[in-house]
């Protein structure tokens, strides 16, 4: 019954709706307004007529017309409503004046709400007479009539639904559509069901309801409008055929705007069929030709499409990509497994398309409710952020996986690199960037996660797990453990060819080098080898590499369990967690995605460096590792009140980060630098101290000094001076048994311990043909020290070599010092006995040249100024100096390749000043001519004054004289220069000599 | 095998210097008067067999001679502490024990006479060593034992051992003190003959000099002999040092003085040593830098050989060794050296290269010192010569009034003439002589004009 008036009510509306908006039953907006209207006539509550109040207004409307001066109106209007309340016509009743008579005279004058505007026509009583008629009677014959929709019980629940969740939008938050329309409504069910449920049947309504197969070529004709918006394709194709004898429409497609919207969306989600947007061989989406929209024109359209189809690669290829990484088969020309970087990078990647997947589907799904206004322009609008995410993310995926081939580190490493970069680039960009920036940081973070952890593996537990060679850093199988070279070339980079060939296995080793420029040099190296690794990881690659290789020195000396962290029992916080960590206390106004974990309190330790100072680090162009740890140190002391300042000091600095030059540098030297460094400090100092306890690694540089370069003067003194004595004697020296012995008595009285460890051996020099200085006799006196491992890893075959060049210098020194040292006055002064024993009275005869021998003995004061001023400079301003100043280094030095770039520079740098270097060799020639004047001399002022020429001394004076005036000009020269400083004191000491000289 | 160093030790004032080298030494290698290593000496790298040898109990022996005419000093040492530190068969007096009496002539004959005996302890000593370096004789020139007896040893030294470095220790006499030997001049005259012609390297230590920087810089009232002994072991034992405790260089004795000495008889070295530190002044020198102590060296009151200042003689050095102890950065040695030398303040021989060496050696580490850095210099100077004149113009005064000679003409040299006074005096005064011109350009010619 209910039910009954209510279809009749509902059909009187869709009249009312005709007569008054125009609309045509099945158009959009006839639809809208049909549902509006029923149901404020359904919720709305309507009082009863009140007929005193209309009585009032009818009167009131009178009163108005006469003031007005409308007296005929007034009249007219007075006796017309008098007239038709009386009229017995409602409601069954004889007499006026009932509900229905008051109330339509209400509706009357509520439409009437102006009634002085108009002028008035006596036509206009028919016409509100006639109305109420029509209308009181089609309500009054549909009355009884029972509906006739498939499904007559539904819609009025779903209505009611409907409207439940529909007002709400109403009162406002258009935004909050998105999120609350979950409810589970089907689309399906949705727009003004049941105006239609009642009208059609059963066919039409699926038809209706269900999508037009576009597809198939079927077009919505409900799409039709005669707006003229709605159809410029129409009009545009009019135009054309118009304009163009040969237009020809290739039987196009027309396809609604919601169909688009939904393809696209599709499209964005990843899906690669759908009909607008065609995937072509290689993995390209088209759109397809001949689609229109009524209100679009073909091109636009295309073009418009097209855009979008663009994003729908980006997707489609970084799904793909995330496909062919989870089946294994990505880049398949390396039939190895995929790189846990990859697979890292693949499995973030494939969460964002996750979210890209949902999101869209929200959007489908409003899409569908059509509650709101969704054209593809809006949509696209709204997808702008996504579409930038995508481009970002496609240009990294394009650079970073796409373009680089290669080995898996260099594909890993250059990954990561192309992440960082482009966070860094983006950081730079200020405001703009900071939601790329957002993207991209758990991005990179997480792809960066098996990277991290080879590192932590490495450095915290000494195993290098890298099971398919992505780490930077690759163990060469080929090096044994207790190999000198070991540190040197048991690691070695992975570089590209290009770069590799000259120092792929050089590369982490120490700079060696026999000349000045070895800093600048290594630095070189330094530069070059880390141009392959990760951008992140260059400023602490260095202390990657070092604490690695030292944990597996460590391994190698079978003592890893002394330095992994809290020993066997308990397990180290892994270096990512404590990173991911770090982070976020860090950017705590930023919201990275991570496990959530709770702040371990030792974390504060390492944030005490403030952005500030990591900051003027930065400008300083300096990260020096070690300032850094002094200023963690400093600000560690004074930690208990600096606490509370540094805090604010992060929000402030946080806060700032936009506008700051490189924040995101910043925060990492924050987060996870700090961490490296400290387990670089911590495993590296504790391989030097086991090494300078355990391996005696100090006493063994001592000993080179000791022996090589003559530091425990007394005892080589006690082992040369043999040799000395014998080659003086012209007896055999080179004999190794004698050697041998004599080496090994004098250690035995001084250095028992060292006894066994060195010996002697003489090399031949390979020289014996040409006629040699006899100076030069003892060069191939070679000793050997054996170093044990690991220290020769720091004292090696190369330096044992440069020890022994100038153990032969030094010998040379030596024994020309010896010579002179040597020489007594009453053998020069002494006859030939061959002399003395002919003839008392001869040799009485025979005076003695006292002016030769006067000068023969001044020669002796020059040769020996010379010789002792050499043989100081080099033992005291050089050895010892340089070895002072070494030991000191080394002190310092906080990692092994520190220790082994202090020795090799200490060796190289003594090498240098002991004159060795070539680019001293002048001097070291000259030097060696005056050693060998000293030498012969000697031989003729032991053979007696008589074996002593005139000539032979002018000789040698002469020789003497032309030698030091060239080394004093040219010591002179280079002093001036600022070249050698430490050469000055030679220089001075040589040149007062020739100045005395001169003077005389 | 040590470059092993004999002391002879020989009079009075020879055995009182001695035995202070010795208990320096002793103290400074952590040896126990009764020849023990004490508990604390651990350090083991210092080479205490230079001078010491080890006898079959572990008991550390000096390689020291004790010899003398008269028994006094000999007994009281073997009755110190330090009695069983010798070894008693190096200890040598004479039977009759009457001494020399101041005769140096007395000394020499009975040195003649005691050749056989004297020697068999100094051969025994000397193939006791491996690898002999030398003789060091400590001696007075003034006296009789030491000047006399010392002479003899030094020329028969000379004869058997003639590869060996023969150095001296002489003490000059007091020229102040009236109350010293009067015949001083004679004695030594001729025992500067043999210094001269003999020895390789005197190291002159005056007692002029020596009680007046007692006096003087140690602030003493009247110093005796033990104070200027205290000095004279300071000096020896810092003159040794490098040898004791093995650094770079300088590990053998001769390769120390061999560039002090440019023509044999220009041997003879004065020393200096700073800083002398009394209690008072401590304070003030601790922080003494390299510089200033090889600048204080340079500086004539710290020299231990009293010269009269002679500005006219254009006095030089001929040769400086400075042995610098302690912990000392060689770098700064080497700046000093050039401040020296730039700024010349040591003056030097003008035919020859200005040499100042400088050894490195470290400090005892049993011996608590005021002072971080110290040193000793030993230089050649021209103005050593004064001294030889004195004692040529003191000797022709006395020779002149023929005072004293009775002694001398009772003894086998001088029965017959005194040619040996004669010979003494033109050797000392061609030594004179050659320093004399060692001052001047030409000493390079020197040769020609002068002969020998
Ligand atoms: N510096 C120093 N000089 C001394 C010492 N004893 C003596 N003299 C000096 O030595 C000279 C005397 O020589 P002595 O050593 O006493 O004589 P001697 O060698 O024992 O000879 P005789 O006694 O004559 O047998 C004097 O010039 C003293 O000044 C001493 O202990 N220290
Ligand atoms: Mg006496």
């Amino acid at each position: 019954m209910k039910m009954a008036r209510w279809v009749k009510v509902e059909k009187e509306t869709g009249k009312l709706i005709n007569a008054i908006a125009g609309f045509e039953q099945g158009e959009e907006n006839y639809d809208l307004c049909l549902q509006f209207a029923l149901s404020n006539f359904k919720y709305h509550r309507f009082l009863a007529v009140d007929s005193h109040k209309v009585s009032r207004a009818l009167k009131g409307i009178h009163e108005k017309l006469r003031i007005h001066s409308n007296h005929v109106e007034a009249e007219k209007f007075n006796s017309l409503t008098d007239s038709f309340l009386t009229s017995p016509v409602f409601e069954g009743k004889t007499e006026g004046k009932t509900d229905t008579h008051y109330a339509l005279l209400s509706l009357l004058l509520t439409l009437a709400d102006a009634p002085t505007r108009s002028t008035y026509e006596e036509g206009q009583k028919e016409e509100v007479q006639e109305e109420v008629e029509v209308f009181d009677w089609g309500a009054y014959l549909m009355e009884g009539l029972e509906p006739d929709g498939p499904y007559p019980e539904s819609p009025v629940w779903s209505e009611d639904e409907e409207e439940e969740e529909d007002r709400q939008p109403h009162v406002g938050q258009r935004e909050a559509v998105v999120a609350l329309d979950d409810s589970g409504i089907t689309v399906e069910e949705d727009p003004s069901r049941s105006t239609l449920a009642i009208v059609d049947t059963g066919q039409s309504w699926l038809t209706r309801n269900v999508v037009v197969q576009y597809w198939r070529g079927g077009s919505d004709h409900s799409v039709h409008s005669f707006q003229y918006s709605a159809s410029l394709s129409r009009e545009m194709e009019i135009h054309l055929r118009s304009s163009n004898l040969f237009y020809n429409d290739r039987g196009s497609t027309l396809v609604t705007e919601t169909q688009a919207i939904r393809e696209t969306l599709w499209l964005l989600s990843g899906v690669p069929e759908s009909y607008i947007f065609t995937l072509d061989r290689d993995g390209k989406f088209a759109v397809r030709d001949g689609l229109k929209f009524s209100h679009l024109t073909q091109e636009s359209l295309l073009t418009f499409l097209r855009r979008t189809a663009t994003y729908g690669n980006i997707v489609y290829q970084l799904q793909q990509f995330v496909e062919a990484v989870l089946m294994n088969s990505y880049h398949d020309n390396s039939a190895a497994a995929v790189s846990q970087t990859h697979q890292a990078y693949a499995t973030t990647t494939a969460t964002y398309l996750q979210n890209l997947k949902k999101q869209m589907t929200i959007l489908e799904k409003q899409a569908m409710a059509q509650e709101e206004t969704m054209t593809l322009l809006t949509l696209t609008h709204d997808l702008r952020p996504r579409f930038h995410e995508l481009e970002v993310l496609h240009r990294v995926h394009q650079e970073g996986i796409v373009n680089c081939r290669g080995s898996h580190s260099e594909q890993a490493s250059h990954l990561l690199s192309t992440l960082y970069d482009t966070i860094c680039e983006y950081d730079s960009t200020g405001e703009d960037g900071v939601l790329t920036v957002s993207l991209l940081l758990p991005l990179w973070i997480q792809t960066a996660k098996p990277y991290i952890d080879i590192i932590d593996g490495w450095i915290t537990h000494g195993n290098l797990t890298d099971p398919v060679k992505e780490f930077i850093i690759q163990r060469n199988d080929n090096v044994k453990a207790l190999d000198e070279k070991f540190w040197e070339t048991a690691f070695s980079l992975h570089c590209s060819p290009t770069v590799e060939g000259s120092s792929s296995s050089e590369d982490i080793t120490p700079g060696f080098t026999s000349n000045q420029e070895g800093t600048t040099q290594s630095d070189e190296q330094t530069y070059r080898k880390s141009s392959w690794a990760p951008t992140f990881l260059r400023p602490v690659l260095n202390h990657v590499i070092f604490a690695g290789k030292s944990m597996e020195m460590f391994q190698n000396l079978g003592r890893l369990l002394d330095v992994v962290e809290g020993g066997q029992g308990s397990h180290p916080k892994p270096l990512y967690d404590t990173f991911v960590e770090n982070l976020r206390d860090f950017l705590v106004h930023q919201d990275v995605p991570s496990k959530p974990m709770e702040q371990s309190p030792q974390n504060h330790n390492t944030l005490y460096i403030t952005a500030h100072v990591s900051q003027q680090m930065l400008v300083k162009g300096t990260n020096d590792p070690l300032l850094r740890v002094n200023f963690a140190g400093i600000f560690r002391l004074t930690a208990g009140d600096v606490v509370e300042t540094d805090m604010e000091q992060y929000n402030f600095s946080d806060m700032l980060e936009g506008e700051t030059l490189q924040p995101i540098q910043v925060v990492l030297r924050h987060c996870l630098y700090p961490h490296i460094t400290q387990k670089y400090n911590r495993v590296c100092t504790k391989l030097l101290d086991t090494l300078k306890t355990d391996y005696k690694m100090l006493h063994y540089m001592e000993t080179m000094r000791k022996f090589f370069l003559m530091e425990a003067g007394d005892t080589m003194y006690d082992f040369y001076r043999e040799i000395f004595v014998k080659l003086q004697l012209k007896e055999q020296w080179q004999d190794m048994s004698f050697l041998n012995v004599a080496l090994h008595d004098t250690l035995q009285a001084h250095f028992p311990q060292e006894a066994d460890k060195l010996f002697v051996s003489v090399q031949s020099t390979g020289e014996k043909g040409r006629d040699r200085h006899p100076i030069q006799a003892l060069e191939g006196l070679t000793l050997h020290y054996k170093v044990p491992w690991p220290v020769d890893v720091v004292i090696n075959t190369k330096c044992q070599e440069i020890y022994n060049k100038i153990f032969q210098f030094l010998l040379q020194i030596k024994r020309a010092k010896f010579c002179l040292d040597r020489l007594k006055f009453d053998d020069l002064e002494k006859s030939d006995p061959l002399a003395e024993s002919n003839e008392e009275e001869e040799r009485a005869e025979k005076t003695m040249p006292y002016n030769l021998i006067h000068r023969v003995q001044i020669f002796r004061l020059r040769l020996m100024h010379f010789v002792n001023s050499l043989h100081q400079y080099i033992m005291t301003r050089i050895l010892h100096s340089t070895g002072l100043e070494f030991q000191n280094e080394v002190e310092l030095a906080t990692d092994l390749d520190q220790v082994i770039y202090i020795h090799n520079n200490y060796v190289s740098k003594i090498h240098e000043r002991c004159l060795l270097h070539k680019r001293v060799a002048m001097i070291k020639e000259t030097v060696t001519r005056v050693l060998n004047i000293a030498v012969g001399f000697q031989e003729k002022w032991n053979a007696g004054i008589d074996n002593i020429s005139e000539k032979y001394l002018k000789h040698v004076e002469d020789e003497f004289k032309n030698c030091v005036k060239f080394l004093t000009s040219f010591l002179n020269n280079v002093i001036k220069r600022g070249s050698f400083p430490h050469l000055e004191s030679l220089a001075f000491s040589l040149s007062t000599s020739l100045e005395q000289q001169q003077t005389r | 095998m040590p470059r092993e160093i004999i002391s002879l030790q020989l009079g009075q004032c020879g055995n009182q210097i001695g035995m202070e080298f010795w208990k320096q030494l002793c103290a400074e290698h952590g040896i126990s008067p009764e020849g023990i290593l004490e508990e604390y000496a651990t350090e083991g790298t210092d080479r205490k067999d230079v001078f010491f040898y080890q006898a079959d109990d572990e008991h550390y022996i000096p390689r020291a001679v004790l010899l003398d005419l008269e028994p006094r000093v000999i007994n009281t040492i073997m009755n110190s502490p330090y009695s069983n530190l010798y070894n008693p068969e190096n200890v040598f007096t004479a039977k009759h024990g009457g001494g020399a009496g101041n005769n140096w002539a007395s000394g020499f004959a009975q040195g003649e006479k005691l050749y056989e005996e004297v020697f068999d302890i100094i051969d025994r000593e000397a193939d006791g060593s491996d690898s002999l370096e030398g003789f060091i004789l400590c001696h007075s020139i003034a006296g009789g034992t030491g000047s006399g007896m010392g002479s003899y040893l030094l020329e028969r030294l000379n004869d058997r051992f003639p590869k060996k470095l023969i150095q001296t220790y002489s003490v000059f006499p007091n020229q102040e003190e009236t109350s010293d030997v009067v015949v001083q001049p004679y004695n030594s005259l001729l025992t500067l003959k043999r210094l001269t012609q003999n020895a390789d390297c005197v190291v002159v230590l005056d007692n002029t000099a020596l009680h007046r920087i007692a006096a003087e810089r140690l602030h003493l009232e009247t110093p005796n002999f033990a104070h200027i002994n205290q000095l004279v072991s300071t000096v020896m034992s810092a003159s040794t040092t490098t040898l004791r405790y093995p650094g770079y260089m300088n590990n053998d004795l001769i390769g120390l003085i061999a560039s002090l000495i440019p023509t044999p008889r220009l041997h003879f070295l004065m020393t200096g040593y700073t800083p002398l530190a009394t209690d008072s002044q401590t304070a003030s020198v601790r922080k003494t830098t390299v510089l200033d102590v090889m600048r204080r060296l340079l500086q004539p009151k710290n020299m231990m050989v009293s010269t009269p200042v002679q500005r006219q003689a254009n006095h030089c050095y001929i040769s400086i060794l400075n042995i610098i102890q302690g912990e000392v950065d060689p770098t700064q040695v080497h700046k000093s050296l050039q401040r020296i030398r730039e700024r010349k303040l040591a003056q030097f021989i003008p035919w020859g290269p200005a040499s100042i060496q400088v050894a490195l050696s470290r400090k005892s580490p049993y011996i608590q010192s005021a002072n971080r850095v110290s040193g000793l210099m030993m230089a050649n100077h021209t103005s050593i010569s004064s001294l030889f004149s004195r004692t040529l113009s003191q000797y022709d005064k006395l020779r002149k009034r023929e005072a004293f000679l009775d002694q001398f003409k009772k003894t086998e040299m001088f029965k017959d003439n005194l040619d040996e006074f004669d010979a003494s005096r033109e050797v000392l005064q061609q030594l004179v002589e050659e320093y004399q011109a060692a001052t001047k350009p030409d000493y390079i010619s020197w040769g020609t004009q002068a002969g020998v």
